[in-house]
């Protein structure tokens, strides 16, 4: 299975990463595939079921997969036909002891990620349905099919943060075709809570995943064993651990632990010992990120610098609001999210079946008309699904009115919002104004559809005092809240030529203004907001871009753009939308 | 199709001892004070992920000295609070009696349904039998002890509706089909997230009485020893639950002795009128802060063995208690602690 000569190690240790999870399954709970759908995949996916037994259950998700069927719930058909309740047992709960695909994983949404993540957890579905309730025992492999191609779009974080190894297809070069040795992993299983992990090397690998979160650590204490347990070693070793580090905390983390000098050792203990052993710790740490380095794909230790930003957006749903008439079902409600609200055949059909035996008693007992072999449905049966709205976007225009943005590019900027406005109306979207100049910003037109509110608000806008970008950041940011709460999704646009002068509190300054820009584009990034920063400076400079880095944002230089540019610009950008 | 249900408490029998956890002493203190006295209000621990915030929640259960329940009561009714009767007890004889059993905490999965939460027809007897019964629900199981929900930020509105009318009247009524039934369900509500998947609401936030932030450790020796310890757990959780025994049974000495001093805690008015205005320089709406405040510095002093409240334990205990509470600062969460801080420190220079 030795790779041809020059080769990197990358399909090794994706193979290597499948053999781990099957040896420690629950610990490691899965891997977080990053690929694209094609050869590559299928033949990893073929080596890494291969790697569980034969015979343990295998699910995939279907898209789109509802809590119901994740979690399980009553099985109307059969609970009628039985006259007793039966469990239509959920996909987690039916794979336990086996493993879960979930294709597209990067698309899961809120409510999906909760179940996963919870059975994950607790190594049980939790089942408040329906009248069931109880533990349906869940342990399973789960990996995660991540095909996200946009920078920030990934695995919804609570998943990816529980998920102990990664694995990066996009890398690889050629891969050997290995069949998974069954025996060998068994044998490996068995030997796992036998295998001990000396402290040096604990403490090493403690101080290389510093920077990353405490269940990391974790992680990558468990999978070094696990690598141990498979090379059939008692103790785990410095290869174990290098393998350990370039799965857990990814080839970004290892090349940024390299870039570090190894942080400081542990804090100095009175004993002589515990200080020799803490010299010990950070010299091993350097052979142990050696030889993780070593197997890493050449050129990835020189890109380090760039950002790689894995934190991705909050789990994308954030701007959503329920009680709405379209979008995916969240769950079930007794009351009608709107009225005139259909209810839901299924769902309603659930509530009925219980009280079916009852009901046709009481009927045969008032002698009333007996529909014998028909179900008995009341109105209180009635359930409705409540749906997450998605009913639309708000475009934000958070627009330069200070004095460096000369009078004719604030012209250019309301023409441009104009222009949108009008198409806006084609596409159901929503316009509202923010600008900012001299002390601070203002929301000049709130949310609205109203071409003649617009136009009157654009036309009144004075320009000219200092460039308080801070405050427009913040300003924009918690309108894109106000906007989410209600249900639609908020899109900021920036048209600035990004020279604050101004930060918070009206202080000058351009340092100052410079610092709490950034300070306000990372809040305004922790809440996923879709952003463009459009350049009107006639010189674009490499702050802005920075700038709209921070924020999360695209960024477009338009030296010279007249309206219908940044209006065309901006319409493209918005239709890309999924 | 056939199914395995495992015991109702969850899936390991065994949970992490709480006084295994290191670090974290804002959680712990905050969840042992709800346990000393629960009307404080419920707990909210927010912040990074994998802080044992689950973990300390259920192996609170442990830790918490066992309650008398009525008879054979189903809605966990309290014999010696006979005004909080659930009607079966009340219409009922004399139940028999009391049992001792651990305080519940229940743990409220987000996909749980409303039948479930509030309590529904009892299916297995309406199906099999015609039987027009009510089987009691979350709510209920809930009565007296704590209602757990991780990611409490994504749980769906319609069912935080229902929490909160419930928390707010003490009694979960449910109307169906000629079924009606009305059963006490006071509950320490906790809560725990990520800010970052999404905000409360303030009407939720508002509820809550105490707040604590989590954070990652950041000194390598602690996370060495949260490994350690997490190992040790996974491989033999018996004798690891053995060996942290006589810590939790302290703690456990120490919150009993705790609830039956805290009636005797005297609060002098000039406390009472420091945390006053306190809540006044911060402007926090309502009662709510200011008793919250109250509770909490005497739940805290009974658990410290001291006597009285004085404006320390008050300042004490000021950042947890209100820092929910205050107006939105966009800019950071640790504001609003400065926020607090700065408060006291201009009230105590007066």
């Amino acid at each position: 299975m030795s790779d041809v000569e020059g080769l990197d190690g990358s399909w090794a240790d994706a193979t290597a990463a499948a053999c781990l999870l099957a040896v420690d399954p629950v610990g490691l709970a899965g891997i977080h595939l990053r690929a694209r759908a094609g050869p590559a995949r299928d033949r990893w996916l073929d080596h890494a079921l291969g790697c569980f037994p034969k015979g343990a259950p295998r699910r995939r998700l279907p898209a789109g997969c509802d809590p119901a069927r994740l979690a399980g719930g009553l099985d109307v058909a059969a609970t009628l036909a039985a006259g007793q309740p039966v469990l239509d047992t959920g996909l987690l709960a039916a794979a336990h002891g086996g493993t879960v695909v979930v294709p597209m994983a990067e698309r899961l949404d809120r409510a999906q990620t909760a179940v996963v993540c919870s059975a994950i957890d607790r190594g049980a579905v939790r089942l408040e349905r329906d009248g069931f309730s109880g533990d349906l025992p869940a342990r399973f492999a789960l990996i995660a099919l991540d095909e996200g191609v946009e920078p920030g779009e990934t695995l919804p974080s609570p998943l990816a943060e529980r998920l102990g190894l990664t694995v990066d297809l996009s890398r690889v070069a050629r891969m050997t075709d290995t069949a998974p040795d069954t025996d060998a992993l068994h044998a490996a299983r068995a030997r796992l809570s036998g295998t001990e992990i000396d402290d040096r090397l604990l403490d090493a690998l403690a101080a290389l995943a510093a920077g990353h979160s405490q269940r990391r650590l974790l992680f990558l204490v468990r999978a070094a064993r696990a690598a141990a347990a498979l090379r059939a070693s008692p103790t785990v070793g410095t290869e174990d651990a290098a393998l350990a580090l370039r799965l857990v905390i990814g080839a970004e983390g290892v090349a940024e632990a390299a870039q570090q000098s190894p942080p400081p050792p542990p804090p100095p203990d009175p004993a002589e010992e515990r200080r020799e052993n803490a010299e010990d710790g950070a010299q091993l740490a350097d052979v142990v990120l050696e030889a993780a380095a070593a197997a890493l794909p050449p050129g990835l230790l020189e890109g380090a610098g760039a950002p790689a930003t894995r934190k991705g957006r909050s789990s994308g749903a954030g701007a959503a609001r329920t009680g709405g008439r379209r979008g995916p079902a969240v769950g079930i409600a007794s009351k009608a999210p709107y009225p005139g609200a259909r209810p839901d055949v299924l769902a309603s059909l659930r509530a009925a079946a219980p009280w079916q035996a009852i009901r046709r008693r009481q009927s045969s007992n008032d002698r009333a008309a007996t529909p014998t072999g028909g179900i008995l449905v009341r109105p209180d049966d009635f359930r409705w699904l409540r749906r997450r709205d998605q009913q639309g976007t708000t475009v934000l225009f958070v627009v330069d009115a200070s004095g460096s943005a000369a009078a004719a590019r604030l012209a250019e900027a309301k023409g441009a919002v104009e222009l949108l406005l009008a198409e806006s109306y084609r596409r159901r979207d929503e316009v509202a104004l923010i600008a900012f100049r001299g002390p601070g910003a203002d929301v000049v037109l709130p949310p609205t559809r109203s071409l003649v509110r617009a136009k009157r608000a654009l036309a009144a806008l004075p320009g000219g005092g200092g460039t308080p970008l801070a405050d427009a950041i913040l300003a924009a940011g918690s309108l894109a809240d106000t906007v989410a709460r209600s249900g639609r999704e908020a899109v900021a646009v920036f048209l600035t030529d990004g020279r604050p002068n101004i930060g918070f509190g009206g202080i000058q300054g351009r340092q100052r203004a410079a610092d709490d820009a950034a300070r306000a584009a990372a809040v305004f990034r922790a809440r996923g907001t879709r952003a463009v920063v459009i350049d009107t400076a006639s010189r674009p400079q490499g702050a802005l871009a920075d700038l709209a880095r921070r924020l999360g944002a695209a960024y477009r230089p338009l030296p010279h753009g007249d309206s219908r540019r940044i209006s065309r610009e901006l319409s493209v950008h918005l239709q890309a939308r999924t | 199709m056939t199914y395995t249900f495992v015991n109702r408490s969850g899936l390991t029998s065994i949970a992490y001892p709480f006084s295994a956890i290191v670090g974290q002493d804002g959680m712990k203190h905050a969840l042992m004070l709800a346990a000393v006295d629960p009307t404080i209000g419920g707990i909210l621990v927010f912040g990074d992920r994998g802080t044992g915030k689950s973990t300390a929640v259920r192996g609170l259960a442990r830790l918490l000295p066992p309650m008398a329940v009525a008879g054979d009561c189903r809605f966990n009714c309290d014999p010696a609070a006979p005004a909080r009767l659930c009607p079966a007890c009340r219409a009922g004889k004399p139940a028999s009696r009391p049992r001792k059993v651990p305080v519940p905490v229940v743990d409220m999965p987000l996909s749980a349904t409303e039948d479930r939460v509030a309590g529904a027809l009892d299916l297995e007897r309406a199906l099999a039998h015609g039987e027009k019964a009510f089987e009691p629900g979350l709510l209920a199981a809930a009565h007296r002890g704590f209602l757990y929900i991780d990611e409490v930020n994504l749980l769906e509105d319609h069912l935080v509706d229902l929490l909160l009318d419930v928390a707010a009247s003490g009694v979960n009524v449910v109307e169906r089909d000629g079924l009606s039934v009305r059963h006490p369900a006071r509950f320490v509500l906790v809560g725990s997230g990520n800010p970052e998947e999404g905000e409360l609401r303030p009407q939720l936030l508002d509820r809550f009485g105490l707040s604590v932030e989590v954070k990652s450790p950041s000194d390598i020796a602690q996370r060495i020893e949260v490994v350690k310890r997490r190992d040790r757990f996974d491989r033999d959780p018996e004798a690891f639950a053995a060996q942290w025994e006589r810590a939790d049974a302290r703690l456990r000495a120490r919150i009993s002795r705790a609830r039956r001093q805290l009636d005797g805690i005297e609060t002098p008015d000039e406390t009472i009128e420091f945390a006053s205005r306190l809540c006044l320089a911060l402007g926090v709406d309502g009662l709510r802060g200011e008793l919250a405040l109250l509770r909490a510095a005497r739940a805290a002093a009974a658990l410290d063995g001291c006597e009285r409240v004085d404006a320390a334990a008050i300042a004490a205990i000021a950042p947890p208690a209100l820092r929910h509470r205050l107006r939105r600062d966009p800019l950071d969460e640790a504001g609003s602690t400065v926020r607090i801080e700065r408060a006291i420190a201009e009230l105590a220079a007066r």
